[in-house]
């Protein structure tokens, strides 16, 4: 009777250590995996921000020369960077005027060229289920407005990542709390118990 | 974004004001100039950007121009005043010098040389009324913006047949492949032509592949060239990507003939380099033996103003032309109002200029201009014939 309340005490307390354990990941874990996935956007609207900007002016002038070959081509130069999965020019009334991805991004509305005058916009969107981010910017040069150009970026990396470390965190508190409950079972019993048991006995 | 607006603007005025600045003391020191306000006229090229190496020569055409122009007594009792506006290299920088122009409220405007630039250009001037010479860009639709514009060179359309009927008729080629420049709209046109004429004449064109003209990797192109082994490359590009694309061809084993357009200029032996340069032949505006007797006297001119023994650069007498021709229209036209300008330079008939007789048709292109075709030999050019349209 004793023994099985000693051990019903010590598997209650492995219990409450499991559950202060779990609240100590959580609240480690959910800010990291956020701080890791904002850390992550931030870089792709960086990398977005860099790649139109390297490309604006050449962009701007295949856009306002008609340079259809050369628009295109500069487009290719811009898919190629890893994670960019569509490229769409939109003409002044944002509508598409071409896209290398499948589907092209959605035509620009009066709102949006509206906040797209105070600065570009970098947001998070669902295709199919897919999860992307997409960079959306006027194209201006010297003054002269002549469209707007959007970057679809494909998340699909960087939600694998945060699952990866999701799971990571959920199989070491696992395995934490499986070695934990073992552990404080059997050691207390063979070394503290037993013995204290086998003492009174005598 | 908007720091980089500030620094092209900033480049804009900056190019604006040095030559501003370079032509007026000339100008003044010249001791017929006519005293009072001066005639203004814009020269737009490109100072800056990549066009700039290709087009700098013309600075130096018009600053002899302007101060023959100025030495014979000016233009309608009046000293000419050059102001020189950078158009970056860009259509949208063409466009906004053109604007610039136009804001300057000169008589006239000079340039540009690259299709590609003047194209905008037009577009703009022609709404302000303001007449229009470019110098050397070739493409057939730039006087058709409107009737303020006019060119001294022949068009495209005249030069891609010239090209055809030399490479299929002089030089038996049967086979041809066309690498041209996507971002240069004078490019694929001249191609076309170029193709368009081929086929006619009964050639065949084994392709066309087209490149960035920042491009300088031309390896996909050459890739294509092995694949195709054509007998001539036909490469409508300018200086820069044209030579390095001759080049890097050449190096990597490519002997075909190689056949270039009015804007490789004899400046592309420099890039090529003249011992890769091979059998290489392209179609020129002007060639610097020619006797006309404007072309004898700007090369004793040019030689003693700039003490440079020989110069070969075509765009040299078709700037000088350009602005020979316009100062010829405005003092025939006795003042300096556009819609004047623009009926004398439309009623231009015979005027004597260093690359030959200019009359105006009615779309403002020149009448039976000649295109000559020459071949690089030993680092320089040699003419071989002309044609006329």
């Amino acid at each position: 009777m004793t023994h099985r309340s000693i051990r019903l005490d010590i598997n209650l307390a492995i219990l409450a250590t499991c559950a202060l354990i779990a609240l100590s990941f959580s609240t480690i874990l959910i800010p990291y995996t956020q701080t890791r996935r904002q850390v992550a956007l931030d870089r792709i609207e960086t990398l977005c921000s860099a790649v139109f900007q390297q490309k604006r002016e050449a962009i701007a002038n295949e856009i306002f020369a008609g340079q259809q070959l050369a628009l295109a081509s500069s487009m290719h130069e811009i898919r190629q960077v890893k994670g960019v999965d569509a490229v769409t020019v939109f003409d002044l009334q944002g509508d598409l005027l071409y896209s290398n991805g499948d589907p092209p991004s959605p035509d620009i509305d009066v709102a949006q060229r509206e906040r797209l005058k105070n600065g570009h916009l970098f947001t998070r969107i669902q295709i199919d289920g897919r999860p992307f981010a997409e960079f959306t910017s006027a194209i201006d040069i010297i003054g002269e407005r002549v469209g707007f150009l959007a970057v679809r970026f494909d998340l699909a990396e960087e939600e694998r990542d945060a699952f990866q470390t999701m799971l990571f965190f959920v199989s070491l508190l696992g395995a934490t709390l499986l070695v934990t409950s073992l552990v404080l079972n059997i050691l207390p019993v063979g070394v503290v118990v037993r013995p204290a048991r086998l003492l009174g006995d005598a | 974004m908007c720091n980089r607006t500030a620094t092209t603007a900033m480049t804009l005025l900056l190019g604006f004001w040095i030559v501003f600045g370079v032509f007026l003391p000339r100008c003044g020191a010249a001791s017929t100039v006519p005293a009072g306000p001066a005639a203004r006229v814009a020269f737009i090229l490109a100072l800056t950007g990549i066009a700039a190496d290709d087009n700098r020569p013309a600075i130096d055409a018009a600053r002899l121009a302007v101060e023959e122009i100025n030495a014979a007594g000016g233009v309608a009792g009046r000293a000419l005043e050059l102001v020189t506006i950078d158009n970056l290299s860009t259509p949208i920088g063409a466009k906004a010098a053109a604007e610039r122009a136009v804001d300057l409220e000169v008589s006239a405007v000079i340039g540009a040389l690259w299709s590609s630039h003047s194209l905008p250009m037009a577009k703009v001037l022609q709404k302000a009324a303001v007449p229009l010479i470019t110098p050397t860009a070739s493409m057939p639709e730039i006087p058709l913006v409107g009737d303020c514009i006019f060119r001294v060179c022949f068009t495209d359309s005249f030069q891609g047949l010239v090209i055809a009927r030399f490479c299929y008729n002089d030089l038996k080629v049967r086979k041809a492949v066309s690498l041209y420049n996507v971002n240069e709209e004078y490019s694929q046109r001249l191609s076309e032509h170029f193709v368009t004429n081929s086929l006619q004449l009964g050639g065949q064109i084994l392709g066309q592949l087209g490149y960035k003209g920042s491009a300088i990797d031309f390896s996909e192109q050459i890739a294509f060239l092995k694949k195709t082994s054509p007998e001539a490359v036909f490469v409508p590009g300018y200086t820069r990507d044209s030579g390095l694309l001759v080049r890097q061809a050449r190096k990597m084993g490519i002997d075909a003939i190689f056949l270039g357009g009015d804007s490789w200029g004899s400046h592309i032996q420099e890039v090529v380099g003249p011992e890769l340069m091979g059998e290489t032949y392209f179609s020129s505006f002007w060639h610097p033996d020619v006797r006309f007797p404007r072309n004898v006297h700007l090369k004793q001119a040019y030689r003693d103003r700039f003490g440079v023994d020989r110069f070969d650069d075509m765009r040299i007498p078709l700037t000088y032309d350009a602005l020979m021709l316009l100062a010829d229209a405005i003092n025939r036209a006795g003042s300096l109002e556009h819609s004047a300008i623009r009926s004398a330079l439309a009623a231009t008939r015979q005027f004597q200029g260093a690359t030959g007789t200019i009359s105006f048709d009615v779309n403002g292109d020149p009448i039976n201009k000649e295109a000559s075709i020459s071949r690089f030999e030993n680092g320089s050019w040699r003419f071989l014939r002309s044609f006329s349209p």
